[in-house]
């Protein structure tokens, strides 16, 4: 008996404990469940992405080009001297730590290469080590270290863990965006075909089709139509929404994910169900367009390049149709492109020639801060409707909802839009409790899948960075029976219901335009014995 | 008996024992930061690894069932099991509580005593050990069916609304 080991020591053995050392030291260690699988070379190849080939990121060899570090560095290089924000934020960040904690994927993992700090360090321990003296000078002293095959397969592995959420930027003395370094890192990664599946073919979708799953312009039309049957069954009326007209007012541009995937489908039934009462009631003049059918970009997780070429695909169908400006649905990064990059990727030239500063036809009101942009967020156009008191609406249709929302990194961060679904929320649903400060607006969580994590070979990953989002959340339904998740992003809703599944079964997840949906009472409608998910309405169970 | 009362009053080393063996197949900054004073929104996980670890000793030592220790060693589980630990990782801080137990029996008895007297709570540990086999698995079993289901969930409605899939057909 005695000279067995004692169980402490036998688990000791299995599992060891870390061991100490610099981080530089540690190596790479891919894991499963946290890394997606590598391109397509098809994919990369339809939009002219450079060294598109087959390749596992668990075999040893990645096919690398032969001067895969010649290409690396020309294009740190080129971007230092493009992009004066990376060359700041190369040199300027004095490792004071106060972004380490702030990441929900370190959160999560308590894996020290996704601190920001560190995620940042990956890349700017060899620009030290590459491009400055001292660096070159004192080497690992000063923070610095060449650039091997191990340390790309490092950068690779942790900016696909990465979000490009930007909450670490918010609690930054310097305003040091990590997000900013990741989007670089990308893009060097890149230059050497390194890039993920989910990210590269719905690029190559989006350019050729014009969304994510190339869904083709008729069977996009048939889902929207489908969507009407639907309405009809509920309400009586069926919308009859237009499609690429010549010379209507405004464009109407969502991700596609509202169109094939639940519970964005109902989000999209809340549009065409507002669309047709502002028809109705007003004569409001809105076209979808099935060219233009995507308003997500994945470009923007690829490259400054792709993303220009994604983003300009709305602008020149606008063009073509010859619209007055545009309406954007519920999504996260299509705003972020719109409000932090488009007018300094296109010139605001691109997008002003014939169109005019968004002005509501019903209300008068005139959307000036996006005199550039031509466009405004579907948010801000139904507010706006609401403020003026334009739509009629019935709350008791969402009796059954105790509703909490969820900041969009990308539109919350992004673009400031912290009021506007509010104000929404609290004219469509009677209940309605926030999360605790410090996880909600300008701090609020990432739901762990964005920047094109929402693969479905990742799922540990976003389950582990969805954690702090969903601790909240399970946090308002223990206190206060919090049942519904809200939110204005396609990826959310796509990511968040099974982060829920995991951590807070008891609480669903919806976009805003569903709930506005279900509230807004046409003129003439029947009454409704269902929800637009077809499930009863508070009081009609058992009739 | 007499072993208990020790028990109760050393229960904070033994929690901040428990809670170090928890910890101890983080890296060192992982560690440190679960191992923080922990707020339950900016560090959910040091959070529930705290206080549940804490409830369930308390529990054990009130003499409860291990099978209302669920509900805590869920949540900590919950976590393990995204984190990309093998699962005897996940659960070896479950075992490591019999010796923390045993090094605190020793300081009162001789050690053959400390294993004759703990025997009770061995068999505790262990069906605690067996429940944390169980809900580590149910949780794993929640990620392969979100796996399997993502891409039917997601393409699923669009095929049907294309009467792109044949319904089977009830009579055969
Ligand atoms: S941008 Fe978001 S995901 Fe990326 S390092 Fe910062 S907090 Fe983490
Ligand atoms: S908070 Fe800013 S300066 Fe401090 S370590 Fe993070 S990036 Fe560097």
């Amino acid at each position: 008996m005695s000279t067995l080991p004692r169980p402490e020591e036998l688990y000791a053995k299995i599992n060891h404990t870390p061991p100490k050392a610099d981080w530089m030291d540690v190596p790479v260690d891919i894991k499963p469940g946290r890394y997606c699988y590598a391109a397509n070379p098809d994919s990369l190849n339809y939009v002219g992405l450079p060294h598109a080939r087959k390749w596992n990121p668990l075999d040893e060899d990645w096919k690398l080009p032969e001067n895969w570090k010649e290409i690396i560095f020309n294009g740190i290089r080129e971007r230092l001297d493009k992009y004066r924000s990376f060359k700041v934020f190369m040199d300027i960040c004095v490792r004071c730590g106060a972004c380490a904690d702030k990441c929900h994927f370190f959160i999560g993992s308590g894996d020290p290469k996704n601190m920001p700090v560190l995620r940042a360090e990956l890349i700017r321990s060899v620009y030290r080590g590459e491009f400055t003296t001292f660096g070159k000078l004192l080497g690992k002293f000063a923070g610095a270290r060449p650039l091997t095959e191990e340390v790309l397969k490092e950068w690779w592995y942790y900016l696909f863990q990465c979000s490009e959420c930007r909450r670490c930027s918010v609690f930054c003395p310097y305003g040091i965006d990590t997000a900013e370094i990741t989007i670089m890192g990308r893009e060097l990664i890149n230059l050497l075909g390194l890039n993920i599946d989910w990210i590269a073919t719905p690029v190559a979708n989006c350019y050729r089709t014009g969304n994510h799953l190339g869904i083709q312009p008729h069977a996009f039309f048939d889902m929207i139509d489908f969507f009407c049957d639907d309405i009809e069954d509920i309400t009586g009326i069926r919308p009859e929404p237009q499609f690429n007209k010549k010379g209507a007012d405004i464009l109407f541009v969502t991700p596609s994910g509202d169109v094939f995937a639940d519970p964005g489908t109902y989000t999209c039934m809340g549009y065409l169900i507002l669309f047709e009462y502002l028809k109705r009631e007003y004569g409001l003049d809105v076209t979808w367009s099935t060219y233009a059918s995507e308003g997500g970009n994945f470009g923007f997780f690829t490259s400054h390049e792709t993303m220009k070429r994604l983003n300009s695909k709305i602008y020149m169908e606008a063009a073509r149709l010859g619209v007055k400006w545009i309406i954007g649905g519920e999504c996260g990064h299509m705003w972020r492109v719109l409000h932090q990059y488009m007018d300094t990727l296109n010139g605001p030239e691109f997008q002003s020639s014939n169109m005019t500063v968004p002005k509501n036809p019903i209300t008068g009101t005139v959307f000036q801060h996006a005199a550039s942009t031509k466009m405004i967020h579907i948010t801000e156009f139904t507010a706006d409707l609401i403020k003026h008191g334009k739509l009629n609406l019935d709350k008791s249709r969402n009796a059954g909802i105790h509703l909490t929302w969820h900041d969009s990194c990308n539109t919350s961060r992004g673009m400031g839009l912290f009021e506007e679904p509010r104000y929404i929320i609290r004219h469509v649903v009677d209940k309605f409790t926030d999360m605790p400060p410090g996880t909600i607006r300008e701090e609020t969580f990432c739901c762990g899948g964005g920047a094109g994590l929402n693969a479905g070979e990742c799922e540990e990953l976003r389950m582990m960075g969805g954690l702090p989002r969903a601790s909240a959340v399970k946090y308002v339904h223990e206190k206060y029976g919090v049942n519904m998740l809200g939110c204005v992003c396609a990826i959310d809703r796509a990511v968040l219901p099974g982060t829920m599944k995991y951590w807070v079964p008891e609480v669903t997840v919806c976009g805003l335009h569903e709930l506005v949906g279900n509230a807004l009472v046409i003129p003439g409608e029947k009454e409704r014995e269902v929800n637009l998910r077809g499930e009863d309405l508070p009081g009609k169970e058992d009739e | 008996m007499e072993l208990d009362r020790l028990f109760r009053d050393r229960r904070g080393a033994i929690v901040e024992e428990w809670v170090a063996a928890l910890l101890r197949i983080y890296s060192e900054e992982g560690a440190k930061f679960f191992g923080s004073v922990p707020n339950r929104f900016a560090n959910p996980a040091g959070y529930i690894f705290r206080t549940n670890t804490e409830r369930i000793v308390s529990k054990l030592m009130d003499g409860a069932d291990e099978t209302e220790c669920r509900q805590d060693l869920d949540g900590i589980l919950r976590v393990r099991a995204v984190q990309g630990l093998s699962p005897s990782t996940a659960l070896c801080f479950i075992p490591a509580l019999k010796e923390i137990l045993y090094r605190e029996a020793c300081q009162v008895v001789s050690p053959e005593q400390a294993d004759a007297l703990l025997h009770n709570w061995y068999i505790r540990i262990d069906r605690l050990l067996l429940l944390g086999f169980d809900i580590y698995m149910e949780c794993r079993e929640i990620l392969w069916q979100q796996k399997a289901n993502q891409l039917y969930d997601r393409t699923h409605k669009l095929l049907e609304k294309a009467n792109l899939i044949q319904k089977e057909d009830s009579t055969g």
